[in-house]
């Protein structure tokens, strides 16, 4: 196991990623543990010890970060997303196949301000509301025209577990319309010969968000995005998660 | 099998499933193997052989002669089952 600085982490608020004016990221999971020991059963004649017994209970998730006000990017725009139900990726690196941390937010809090002479500084909390997913990081970066995703191994969805999808559209320059489809495919074989869509996403034409959730069953072990790209000089910044839960 | 899932029965060669073998897929997956003929028709499945429903009974009676309990009695000397071939020498 090999120890990493932390560098490349990253935090992608809807449409927003806030790494870029983010200096401390903080990312803790609790599940609620119920205690239900109970004394010794009658059998055990002579007990000489319990021990505690313990039911995982409700889980919950929390991200939290920290860093510099930049009033020119895109923090304004995040702090106002806050108060409604923002979708969130946290990923500890941007290599891809790395695991990010999948989830709708619903209660947060966002708070700035410092001393004279000092670079304003700003923090913010995020909490989950319902389920958290550990996913995996398909795509980070810039895609400029049509193309396929690397493929990734992924879970069978079966019964009880469900597969969700949340594309970040970051930014988006360009003209005539840039337009970005984007897919969600699946493959038995692996060489996507067989190719079957699970998801095509609203066009993006606009940086925004969108959060899928697909439910079972799913056999296919192999997994990618795929993208249609139109329109002049088109550049589309993007951050695709998946994940099976 | 798995809920949500259906089995397959290959006609062909399929991600390392030889013919004749079954898979469990998801219906997306069912649909397509089905449509680039990979699933074997339900004709060609082995089936246990089913009793022969085309077969008529045999019926050994004269029509309308029920066969009584005294059409059983052994009649001894005058029995009509005795060799009676002329040729046969004695």
């Amino acid at each position: 196991m090999a120890e990493q600085i932390s560098i490349a982490e990253w935090l992608c608020v809807n449409e927003f990623d806030v790494s870029g004016v983010s200096s401390n990221f903080g990312l803790e999971r609790t599940a609620d543990l119920e205690e239900f020991t109970c004394f010794a059963p009658p059998s055990d004649t002579a007990p000489t010890a319990i021990f505690k017994k313990r039911l995982a209970g409700v889980e919950s998730c929390k991200v939290s970060n920290a860093g510099y006000l930049d009033m020119g990017i895109n923090l304004p725009a995040a702090k106002a997303a806050l108060g409604t139900s923002p979708i969130i990726s946290k990923g500890d690196n941007r290599t891809l196949g790395s695991g990010v941390y999948m989830f709708v937010g619903k209660e947060s809090s966002f708070s700035d301000g410092g001393e004279v002479g000092k670079v304003i500084p700003f923090s913010m909390e995020l909490l989950s509301d319902g389920i958290v997913t550990y996913g995996s990081l398909f795509e980070f970066g810039s895609k400029t025209a049509t193309g396929n995703g690397t493929s990734r191994t992924m879970p069978a969805v079966i019964a009880g577990k469900s597969l969700y999808l949340h594309a970040h559209v970051i930014s988006v320059s360009g003209t005539s319309t840039p337009t970005l489809t984007l897919i969600y495919e699946t493959s038995a074989i692996g060489d996507y010969s067989d190719a079957i869509t699970k998801h095509t996403f609203t066009d993006f034409t606009a940086a925004g968000v969108q959060r899928a959730i697909k439910t079972p069953a799913i056999s296919d072990l192999n997994h990618r995005f795929r993208w249609v790209i139109s329109g002049t000089n088109p550049i589309f910044v993007v951050r695709l998660v998946a994940g099976v839960r | 099998m798995e809920t949500g899932m259906e089995r397959i029965t290959l006609v062909k060669e399929w991600n390392g499933h030889t013919p004749g073998s079954e898979v469990e897929v998801d219906p997306d997956r069912a649909e397509w193997l089905r449509e680039n003929g990979y699933e074997m028709p339900a004709s060609m499945i082995t089936q246990p052989e089913p009793d022969d429903l085309t077969a008529r009974p045999v019926n050994n009676l004269e029509e309308g002669v029920e066969e009584s309990a005294a059409d059983k009695v052994h009649y001894g000397e005058d029995d009509l089952t005795a060799d009676t071939d002329p040729d046969k020498e004695v």
